[in-house]
């Protein structure tokens, strides 16, 4: 019963239903190609393979990879460019585990390798399933593909305090090292008493908290941090630990 | 009696029975997913270095399995029942009707095979390995020659709303299948992301919802039925309903990339989106008032007519899932609530407690139809009723309860993995109420297998008696 009336519905709804899907799917296609970012490098040979396995286990289910504005702490918000060199997205839309875009650097490859296989002796508490069924060569991989998250773009590190507050952002210390024992004296008044007097969380109380606080202040990447981040850190604590 | 007749039957209402059984097979395991990965949130360590026990490797076998099999087959079990009966007219062709059933369970078993193996595409939601998407497209034509022809050779000349919420859900659902498995579009990046969700929004959008309204709209005026058989109520308003049925076309279409307002995509896209999103309370409230008041005069039916319970129970939560979408798309609340738990139980809300439940009372309604004999047991029903729905509202409750706890760390700058001790007792609550939820899906299965065999009980002893077709288009209204 294909009528001039019946065609004609027909023909609206595949107008419409179509004219909509181009719109929203084709016309991006067609018109959106960000540039890479700059100081973006693609991924190597290793990275690529590490992707596949984290493709193949569907990581993504609970890890996303962008920051919004309002992600503090995280890493600068992500642009555009910074999916250039991405076969298949990896987006995602539901955080169980952390957002892994700046991940790369955070942690050495010994404390992924060992977190992957075995994830509550390194976070206790945490509901991450264990891999340890990866054999060692997929392991590494993956782990390759972690630690370029983030760090193939140099972006990251020149801006990585842009969720630090304006208020502290610019902040500089106006004391120089020689300064440095009167700060001892506040920090054995203020933190020591959670942090270690060496800044080694090596006192009971350290042991009592959960989250932890600071392990060890001794590590490189706490020698990164502006002036400015810490200002932030101990001028509003952290929030949701004793901090 | 050949082998050909065995597997493929010619009979009358034959697909319907396979397809609503196997849906029912398909559901059960689906759901039994959803709960074991429950309980790995509660016991992490519990498949430790079984790889195709693995959470990862779960979560989009449960994905795809409730959309592809239980929801899909039994959204096309329910059309083969209910189209013959709209247009007066048998199913085009039941043998293929019955062959591409056996053969959508074939692809149904592939696809927690292939994913629990570690094949997978690495796309949310959209898993499936290439020649999946390629036999899913034969299959979704094959299902649609057989609703068109049988829609070209109708007997009755006026289309009933369903219908047209049919054909359309099968030319929504090929082209957002084609479109959106990057298997015959491939895009990169950041365009991926966008066909991606369109995928993963669509395929509810213009396949299961459609799909689902469609036998909403056949259901009414049945379960309205009086007790004492007075007639039960004609569709409130079909102008509505067809406001129903173009806005849902039209706005739905585009809403996909609300995933993704808070990425780099171009900002015209994500205005488009969320303008999809909230104009999506057009179709919503002109279905929902229209079902509201096609029940009015019958609310008492309620109390004993089981399968309206099931299906006001889930037309009533695709109302407020609907709601609920259309105000998560907006921005300003979208920033907060992104990411969390508050999104999974969003798409709990439509799926399970929405779509499950109506096409729960669609089974309900046509088995014993089909198989001309009462269901095994009532009260299994009102069992299956009261668990599902009260462990479903607990099991929301409790997910959405994680979401706001999330969304409010987070925005207090307390990271995700110090957030995580925090929900852990309502961990607990989701697990204990998806158990109690599938304890009722596991009755209902049980009810359906007896029922089942019962008619096949039956059936050995009078089918050498009967040689005349039960099926008689003049009597299709019963």
């Amino acid at each position: 019963m294909l009528n001039a009336r019946n065609f004609i519905i027909g023909l609206a709804f595949l107008l419409l239903v179509c004219g909509v899907t181009s719109l929203v799917v084709i016309v991006p296609a067609a018109s959106f190609n960000p540039e890479p970012t700059p100081g973006l490098r693609p991924y190597t040979a290793t990275e690529l393979k590490g992707r596949a396995i984290f493709q193949r286990e569907n990581c993504y289910v609970c890890h996303s990879q962008f920051v919004r504005f309002q992600d503090e702490g995280t890493g600068p918000t992500s642009q555009a460019g910074d999916f250039a060199y991405d076969r298949v997205n990896l987006l995602g839309t539901l955080r169980n585990g952390p957002d892994l875009s700046y991940e790369g650097g955070l942690y050495p490859d010994e404390w992924h390798i060992g977190h992957l296989k075995s994830p509550r002796s390194y976070l206790p508490g945490s509901f991450m399933p264990s891999y340890s069924y990866l054999n060692d060569i997929d392991i590494r991989y993956l782990v390759a593909f972690v630690q370029s998250l983030g760090t193939r773009n140099t972006r990251a590190w020149e801006t990585k305090d842009v969720n630090v507050p304006e208020k502290y952002r610019n902040l500089k210390s106006p004391f120089s090292a020689a300064n440095a024992g009167s700060g001892r004296g506040i920090y054995n008044q203020n933190c020591a008493a959670c942090h270690g007097y060496e800044g080694r969380a090596d006192v009971p109380l350290a042991k009592m908290f959960y989250p932890k606080p600071a392990a060890n202040f001794h590590l490189p990447r706490y020698k990164d941090f502006t002036d400015g981040h810490w200002y932030n850190k101990v001028g509003r604590g952290v929030p949701g630990t004793r901090m | 009696m050949t082998l050909l007749d065995r597997f493929f039957p010619d009979t009358p209402d034959s697909s319907a029975k396979l397809w609503l059984t196997s849906a029912i097979v398909w559901g059960v395991i689906g759901m039994t997913f959803g709960v074991f990965m429950a309980t790995q949130f509660m016991f992490p360590d519990i498949t430790k270095g079984v790889p195709w026990l693995s959470f990862s490797r779960i979560r989009p076998s449960h994905v795809n399995t409730v959309v592809m099999s239980w929801v899909s087959m039994a959204s096309i079990g329910a059309c083969f029942y209910m189209l013959p009966r709209l247009v007066k007219t048998p199913l085009y062709s039941e043998r293929l009707g019955t062959m591409t059933g056996w053969l959508w369970n074939v692809f149904a078993t592939l696809i927690p095979l292939t994913l629990l193996n570690g094949y997978s595409e690495g796309r949310e939601w959209a898993e499936l390995i290439p020649p999946m998407d390629w036999f899913m497209l034969i299959l979704l034509v094959l299902t649609a020659v057989n609703v068109f022809m049988t829609v070209s050779r109708r007997t009755e000349p006026q289309l009933y709303v369903s219908v047209w919420y049919w054909m359309g859900s099968f030319i929504g659902m090929s082209m957002v299948w084609i479109v959106g498995n990057r298997t015959f579009v491939p895009l990169d990046g950041l365009n991926d992301a966008i066909a991606n969700w369109f995928y993963a929004h669509d395929v509810l959008g213009l396949w299961i919802t459609t799909m689902g309204i469609g036998i909403i709209y056949f259901l009414l005026p049945k379960l309205t039925v009086g007790k004492k058989g007075e007639p039960g109520n004609p569709i409130f308003s079909h102008k509505l309903s067809l406001i129903g049925f173009w806005g849902n076309f039209a706005f739905y279409t585009g809403i996909g990339a609300h995933h993704i307002i808070q990425s780099p995509v171009p900002e015209w896209l994500k205005a488009f989106a969320i303008g999809s999103s909230v104009l999506m309370s057009i179709p919503v409230y002109s279905a929902s008032v229209n079902f509201f008041l096609s029940t009015q005069g019958r609310w008492d039916n309620l109390a004993w007519n089981l399968p309206l319970r099931f299906m006001t129970f889930g037309w009533v939560m695709y109302a407020l899932s609907s709601f609920q979408g259309s105000l998560q798309a907006v921005r300003s609340i979208n920033w907060y609530q992104h990411f969390t738990g508050i999104v999974s139980a969003h798409a709990h809300l439509a799926m399970l407690g929405g779509f499950s439940m109506v096409l729960f009372s669609a089974i309900y309604y046509a088995v014993p139809r089909l198989y001309k004999v009462e269901w095994y047991s009532k009260k299994l029903v009102v069992v299956h009723f009261w668990t599902f729905s009260v462990g479903f509202i607990m099991f929301f409750i409790t997910w959405t309860t994680m979401g706001f706890i999330q969304a409010a760390s987070w925005n207090m700058g307390i990271n995700v993995q110090q957030t995580v001790p925090f929900l852990k007792p309502f961990v607990m609550v989701r697990w204990l109420s998806a158990t109690v939820m599938i304890f009722g899906v596991y009755i209902f299965a049980y009810n359906a297998i007896q029922t089942v065999r019962a008619a096949r009980r039956q059936s050995v002893t009078t089918r050498a008696s009967s040689g005349v077709p039960d099926f008689a288009p003049a009597a299709a209204d019963d």
